[in-house]
């Protein structure tokens, strides 16, 4: 149940509605990470307003600790470089539409290991947590900056 | 162990490092809810920095809603929501920021308590618990943001 309830949220925070079209628990489906990003240019997504880190900075940095999460979940020691996930703060058409396919790929990968992550652990558990608030508290910091790119 | 797993991340969330470890997963103690909002005047949670951008108060407000709501539930109520009420407030005095802050406190507390008594093999109540945690940290994500707009001397 509790892999399923994991399943479930990241689906909402990446897309909004599930497969079920039950409804969401916080997030409508224009709301959700993906659609923000693709209502962005790159252009937009570079911007960093009274120098806060950029939408793709923080788009970078999400997929670097889902990534390094991921290779904990396949038993891999990830080579951790926290300053380097912010160093990218402009980025090109390619290089955007890159890392949201990247998210979107990774996020499929993190769902189908939840299977194999020993969840009855109290440790792999609040890291498998911890990647959705994660997504959950970029996604809300994202939205901000894209209120304000697209406002100016 | 997933009550556990909770009520970690909903604290790691509100108070940074929790009592006992070393670190966090993804909140510095300084950037968590609870201290970010006590570096703020009521004023500065006020300001809304475009018109289309809700205040610092704004997004309290409805995370101490949602957090009622819920709690409602884990009750065993079953209460009509507002949502569009409760965005309606944007601005706060000192004394109501103050209030708003002591009732996040209070509500998180409650919920902990609560999450106890609560079966989470039962969908409803294991989806509503985790997605509680995954909002609040939305909304810690965006104050942040707005914090070091309104106190752009923390960037």
């Amino acid at each position: 149940m509790t892999s399923e309830a994991i399943a479930f949220l990241l689906t909402e925070i990446l897309y909004g509605t599930t497969t079920s079209n039950e409804g969401t628990t916080f997030l409508e489906g224009d709301q959700a990470l993906i659609a923000t990003l693709q209502s962005l240019t790159p252009e937009q997504a570079s911007q960093q307003p009274q120098n806060l880190d950029s939408i793709a900075a923080n788009l970078i940095h999400l997929n670097a600790y889902l990534g390094y999460t991921i290779a904990t979940f396949k038993q891999q020691e990830p080579a951790y470089d926290w300053p380097g996930t912010w160093a990218k703060q402009i980025i090109s058409e390619d290089e955007y539409n890159a890392e949201i396919q990247k998210l979107q790929t990774q996020a499929e990968q993190f769902t189908n290991l939840l299977n194999h992550v020993p969840l009855e652990q109290k440790w792999p558990l609040v890291e498998t947590i911890a990647n959705l608030c994660h997504l959950s508290y970029h996604l809300g910091a994202i939205r901000q900056l894209a209120r304000i790119v697209k406002h100016d | 162990m997933t009550k556990e797993a909770i009520k970690f991340m909903i604290t790691e969330v509100l108070e940074g490092c929790a009592p006992g470890e070393s670190g966090t997963y993804f909140v510095q103690g300084g950037e968590a809810l609870r201290s970010t909002l006590k570096n703020l005047t009521a004023e500065e949670a006020s300001c809304q920095i475009a018109p289309n951008v809700n205040s610092i108060a704004a997004h309290l407000i409805h995370t101490n809603y949602y957090l009622w709501f819920s709690l409602e539930y884990m009750h065993g109520r079953t209460p009509t929501a507002d949502w569009a009420q409760s965005w309606a407030k944007q601005t706060v005095t000192e004394e109501e920021f103050q209030e708003e802050q002591a009732k996040l406190i209070s509500q998180v507390e409650l919920f902990c308590m609560l999450l106890d008594d609560k079966d989470l093999g039962e969908q409803e109540n294991i989806f509503g618990a985790i997605a509680n945690v995954g909002h609040i940290a939305y909304h810690l994500g965006a104050i942040r943001q707005l914090f070091l707009l309104v106190k752009p001397q923390n960037s």
